[in-house]
Parts: structure tokens; C-alpha cells; sequence
């Protein structure tokens, strides 16, 4: 009898403490405002400041420098933009408008397509603190996708955008940490080249922030004491 | 320009191709004085690399002299001689910062198919196939050098091109290989292959002090370099010594304490493990011939490091594994960061503490080209390093 009590004990502290975590996760999650999404679209880490990458990221109108299947982005007012993707072959480009519900500099990004348009995506990228660091940053991007009233999907979004997302995120470290996007002669075509240098080689995007390296060569490494460097002995 | 690119498996041929053009702001022009054929160039030759695309430009190992700079570039001017490290790295990413600049995280566009193939990304490399980028290489009269604010290494005209030329690869290669081995005098260390690299590893090994050093490979011209140029002590013919026990006897029964590999995924051998390996590479169902590893590991004393410089591109079988976790070795190895070393290496040729130009056995026209694949290949002629001239 006292062993069941004892049972019966433990399993009310297990079923309170769950029920105070999932209370404190919608808590949670009411206060950033923002729905389960579905699993992480795609994720990078760059070698800034949380608060420079998002800067970066929230420039909307220079998203298309490394998102490479966006024709331009226009900021209508403070909540609303107007996405505008390039057309696939010979079809027409595709517009829709989309609200930023939730915006936390340094932090977090949330946007929703408005109710009305062909492309459906809701999404959320993130800006945090590497584990132990200063400087470096997580960014990760949660997404869904869809087209017209059947709405977006995070399985729809993971099986169609997540390596157009992942290709972004890595030009977009790129752009943040060396200044621009890096072409070489066989990125620098849509279809599959040569590595060979070719006079119709896709236009460079124009922007470049200068971004001096801050790595030293030579020196630094723990393995690299036989030649005098400064690492550990 | 001409350039020597890549046809199909066992054939290159110089052709005239456009020449480059500056694609991004950091990017600098170099019009190529030398270059070589490395040996791991032979790897994309015999078709075991996979990435290659007909038309790409080979060639990892050049230096020359600065054309154009892109409006990004402040630290080169045109007129600049320079050595240029076969591995692009940005100089801005945590790798970078953290001195592994063959890991750079921003320097491969094409970053995702080594993503599919290797886990993660690897660095971009010049003329390497389109799993380093898709770079057009160095066997050509011009090439264009991205982050050339960081990479390339401005050199003094007092010294040869034969001297600072292996800058730009495979001396820092070998010194890496070597300084993994945390040398001191008493330490035995064992060179596996006689090629370029192996020669520049056992003259490495050297300079950080090993007194012992044993050279293995099979072709006798290359072991007698080992010897009389290199700094070898020791010499094990593979075809006529038994390597395992020849390097037990030679160490009383300890092994190495290090092992330095310098051959690579076509290593050859003897007996039936090497036939099964070739029919398993040839069929495509094991991308590399691990020989070499293999016997590094089981001849390395207990608690020893091997050190694996030779190119490997995929999946290996009868790695043995329980050798190296029973008898607690250390494994390392990576693509060489070259920017790491080149600049101390530099001041080691101008002390005269190191001269690589030893290993340089002919010198070509670019034109003659595919004929120093094939001799390199055959290894005819005694030939060791090729250096070919725009």
C-alpha cells in the first residue's frame, strides 16, 4: 500500500511538472507571438554579431544579392513588403505581399504572405548567440510553403525550398562575412559550366562591403609550435 | 590564353580558352610564370576523382606576377611576384580565424555537392573538379585568384622560382605532415611514398630535428633521392622487402613512432589486398586505394601518430580500425592550410634551412603539357617534379 502511494506520488509530481512545462512553452510561445512552424528549414553560422547579421538580413531590399530566385523585394510601409521572384523559364514572375508580424532586432524576424496571395509562406529566421561566444551567430530559418488556398506547409517548405534556402544562407554568409557573393567560373553560369573563364558569365551583383580579412596567416594554430608560431606549446 | 584542360580520363590536351576576367572584388589576375603537375593532378588524369567536367582547367601550383586587381585588393599592385596557396580561403570565417584555412567555409560556390559526398563543405581549390569549386586552375598563362587581399604571398626577386614555387602547395604540405608528428630527436619517423611530397616531408622531417628517418617506396630512382638530396637514413624497397618486418627490424620490434603518408587513393602494393582493391576502384564500388593507410597503421608503434598528406576522395574498405583503436593511435591529417605555413617557410628557404628546389627534375613549355602527364604517370625519364612555363 505505501509502495503504490509512493507511485502515485511520483506520478503526480511527473504529470505537474509536464503540465507546467507545456504551459510554460505556450507561454513561451504566445509571448514571441509566433506558431509551431515545423521543423528547421536551414541553418548557418557566421562569424558576426547577432545584431550585424540581422541588420543584414532586415536590409529587405538587398535580400535578392544572395537570394537567387528573388527578382526584387519593395518595402510597401513599416509591415508590409512586396516579393517579387523570378520567373521560372518562360512563365510570368510571381508577386505577393507579405507582413512582418514580428520583428526583434538582433533577434528575430517572423513574416505571413497576406491571405490573398498565390504563394503562401509563413516564416521565421532567428538570430542567436553561438554556445560560449561573443560574436558568432546561429541563424536558422523555419518556413512554410504553399500555393493558394490549400496554404502553407513546413513539409511542402522542407521539400522544395530547403536547398534554395540552404544555397541562400550559405551566399548570405558570403555576403556578410566577406562582402560579397563568391562566383567561380562554373558558379558564375546558371547551367553547368566548365571551370573555364567565359565571356557570358552571369553579371556580378554590384554591391561590395569592403570587410577586411581578420584572420592571421602564419600564426595561431595549437598544432603549429615546430615553426615558431605563437600557439600552444 | 592557352591552357591545359581537362578532355576526358587520360587526356588533357593545351587549347585557347577566353581569358579570365575579374568576377568578384577581391579577385586578382596573375599572369602565370611557373606552374607544375602535381601528383595529385595525376588523380583527376586517371579519372578517380569524381567532379570533373570536360573543359575545366587543371592546376593547382603556380605563382607569377600580378596583372589587375579587383577594387577590393589594396595589398597587391600590378607588377607584384607572387606565390599563390592551391587552397582559397577567405580569411574572414571562424575557420580561417582558427588558422584551418584549408577548411574555409566561403570559399567553395559549389559547396553543396561535397555537402552531399562528405558531410559538410569543403574549401575551393584551383583547377580541383567542381566538388572544390569549380576554379579554373594554374596550367594556363593567366589565372584569376579570388581573395587575392589574403592568399597569395608577395616574393623577394632574389630568389629562384624553383625555390619559393612549392609555396604554393607541396612544400607546405609536407611540412604539415611532418610538424604533426610533434618531432623530436629521438623520435623514428617513416616516409610512405617517394614522390614530391615524400621527398619535401623527409627534408621537413629533417628540419625539426628526427634523426631517424625511413623512406619507403618501390621505384629506386626516387629512393635514392630520398637519400642523397631528401635526408633519409633508411631505405625499404616495398617489391623486395618485406615493409612490415623490414620496419620492425629496422626499429627493434617498436614501429615508427610516426608515419608520414604521402601516396594517396592509387597507392599500389603487393599481393592479393592490392588486385582486390584495384577490381573494387575500377568497378566504382570503393572510390579510393587505402594500401598505404593501411600499412601505416599496422606498422606505427603503439600510441604513435600517422599522418595522412595523400588525397582521398571517398569510402574505404578493410580500414583497419581495431589495430589503430587497441594500440591508441593518433590519426591526422587534412588538405594542407597553406596559408599557415607559408610565410615561416619563406623565411626557412631565405635562412637556407630548407631548399625545396631539389625535387625539380625537368622543365616543359605549357604546350608540352599533356606529354608531362603521361611521363609523370609512367614516372619515365627519373622524372620527380615538372615545372611547366607560359
Amino acid at each position: 500500500m505505501a509502495k503504490r502511494n509512493h507511485t502515485a506520488r511520483w506520478l503526480a509530481l511527473a504529470l505537474g511538472l509536464g503540465g507546467a512545462a507545456t504551459v510554460g512553452y505556450l507561454v513561451y510561445r504566445a509571448k514571441r507571438g509566433v506558431s509551431h512552424l515545423g521543423p528547421v528549414t536551414a541553418t548557418v553560422t557566421i562569424n558576426k554579431r547577432p545584431r550585424e547579421v540581422y541588420e543584414r538580413f532586415r536590409d529587405f531590399t538587398k535580400l535578392p544579392e544572395f537570394m537567387t530566385y528573388l527578382e526584387s523585394v519593395e518595402v510597401i510601409d513599416a509591415r508590409t513588403t512586396r516579393w517579387t521572384a523570378k520567373p521560372l523559364g518562360r512563365g510570368k514572375a510571381v508577386s505577393w505581399e507579405a507582413e512582418t508580424l514580428e520583428d526583434i532586432p538582433g533577434q528575430v524576424i517572423v513574416w505571413q504572405s497576406k491571405p490573398d496571395s498565390l504563394v503562401q509562406t509563413r516564416g521565421r529566421v532567428t538570430f542567436e548567440l553561438a554556445p560560449g561566444s561573443d560574436r558568432v551567430t546561429e541563424v536558422r530559418v523555419e518556413m512554410q510553403l504553399g500555393v493558394g488556398k490549400l496554404g502553407a506547409s513546413s513539409k511542402l517548405a522542407r521539400l522544395f525550398a530547403t536547398p534554395q534556402v540552404k544555397g541562400d544562407l550559405r551566399r548570405f554568409k558570403q555576403v556578410v562575412e566577406t562582402g560579397e557573393v563568391l562566383r567561380s567560373d562554373a558558379s558564375a553560369h546558371v547551367k553547368p559550366h566548365a571551370a573555364q573563364p567565359s565571356a557570358d558569365a552571369q553579371p556580378a551583383p554590384a554591391v561590395f562591403v569592403p570587410n577586411p580579412p581578420t584572420a592571421e596567416k602564419g600564426l595561431g594554430h595549437p598544432l603549429n609550435t615546430a615553426i615558431g608560431g605563437k600557439g600552444v606549446a | 590564353m592557352r591552357a591545359n584542360v581537362f578532355k576526358g580520363k587520360k587526356h588533357v590536351a593545351v587549347e585557347h580558352v577566353p581569358d579570365p576576367q575579374i568576377l568578384n572584388a577581391r579577385d586578382a589576375i596573375v599572369k602565370v610564370t611557373a606552374t607544375t603537375i602535381c601528383g595529385s593532378d595525376l588523380h583527376l588524369y586517371n579519372g578517380f576523382m569524381p567532379g570533373m567536367q570536360k573543359g575545366d582547367i587543371l592546376g593547382h601550383e603556380f605563382m607569377g606576377e600580378v596583372v589587375e586587381v579587383g577594387k577590393g585588393v589594396k595589398n597587391l599592385k600590378p607588377g607584384d611576384r607572387v606565390v599563390v596557396p592551391f587552397c582559397i580561403a577567405c580569411g574572414n570565417c571562424e575557420s580561417c580565424e582558427m588558422g584551418l584555412f584549408a577548411c574555409c567555409e566561403n570559399s567553395n560556390p559549389t559547396g553543396w555537392i561535397p555537402e552531399k559526398l562528405m558531410g559538410h563543405a569543403t574549401c575551393g581549390c584551383f583547377g580541383y573538379s567542381h566538388l572544390t569549386g569549380g576554379f579554373a586552375g594554374g596550367q594556363a598563362e593567366y589565372v584569376r585568384v579570388p581573395f587575392a587581399d589574403f592568399g597569395p604571398l608577395k616574393v623577394d626577386k632574389a630568389l629562384s622560382d624553383h625555390q619559393v614555387l612549392f609555396l604554393s602547395d607541396i612544400l607546405p604540405t609536407a611540412f604539415m605532415g611532418a610538424d604533426f608528428c610533434e618531432i623530436t630527436p629521438n623520435k623514428v619517423i617513416c616516409v610512405m611514398g617517394c614522390g614530391p611530397v615524400g621527398q619535401l616531408a623527409i627534408a621537413s622531417a629533417k628540419a625539426l630535428g628526427a634523426e631517424k628517418i625511413i623512406a619507403v617506396d618501390k621505384v629506386p630512382y626516387r629512393l635514392r633521392m630520398a637519400v642523397e638530396k631528401a635526408g633519409a637514413t633508411d631505405v625499404i624497397n616495398f617489391e623486395d622487402q618485406p615493409l612490415q618486418e623490414t620496419l620492425r627490424d629496422l626499429t627493434a620490434g617498436r614501429g615508427p613512432d610516426a608515419i608520414i603518408e604521402c601516396v594517396g587513393m592509387e597507392a599500389v602494393g603487393t599481393g592479393m589486398q592490392f588486385a582486390m582493391d584495384k577490381v573494387k576502384q575500377t568497378a566504382r564500388v570503393q572510390m579510393d586505394r587505402p594500401i598505404a593507410v593501411r600499412d601505416s597503421i599496422l606498422a606505427c608503434r603503439s600510441g604513435g601518430i600517422v599522418s595522412i598528406l595523400g588525397v582521398y576522395a571517398g569510402f574505404v574498405d578493410k580500414f583497419p580500425l581495431g589495430s589503430m583503436m587497441n594500440r591508441g593511435l593518433t590519426l591526422r591529417t587534412g588538405q594542407c592550410h597553406v596559408h599557415r605555413y607559408m610565410k615561416p617557410l619563406l623565411e626557412k628557404i631565405e635562412q637556407g634551412v630548407l631548399d625545396p628546389s631539389f625535387v625539380v627534375s625537368h622543365e616543359m613549355n605549357l604546350d608540352e603539357t599533356p606529354k608531362g602527364y603521361d611521363m609523370f604517370m609512367h614516372k619515365r625519364d627519373e622524372v620527380m617534379k615538372i615545372i611547366l612555363r607560359a
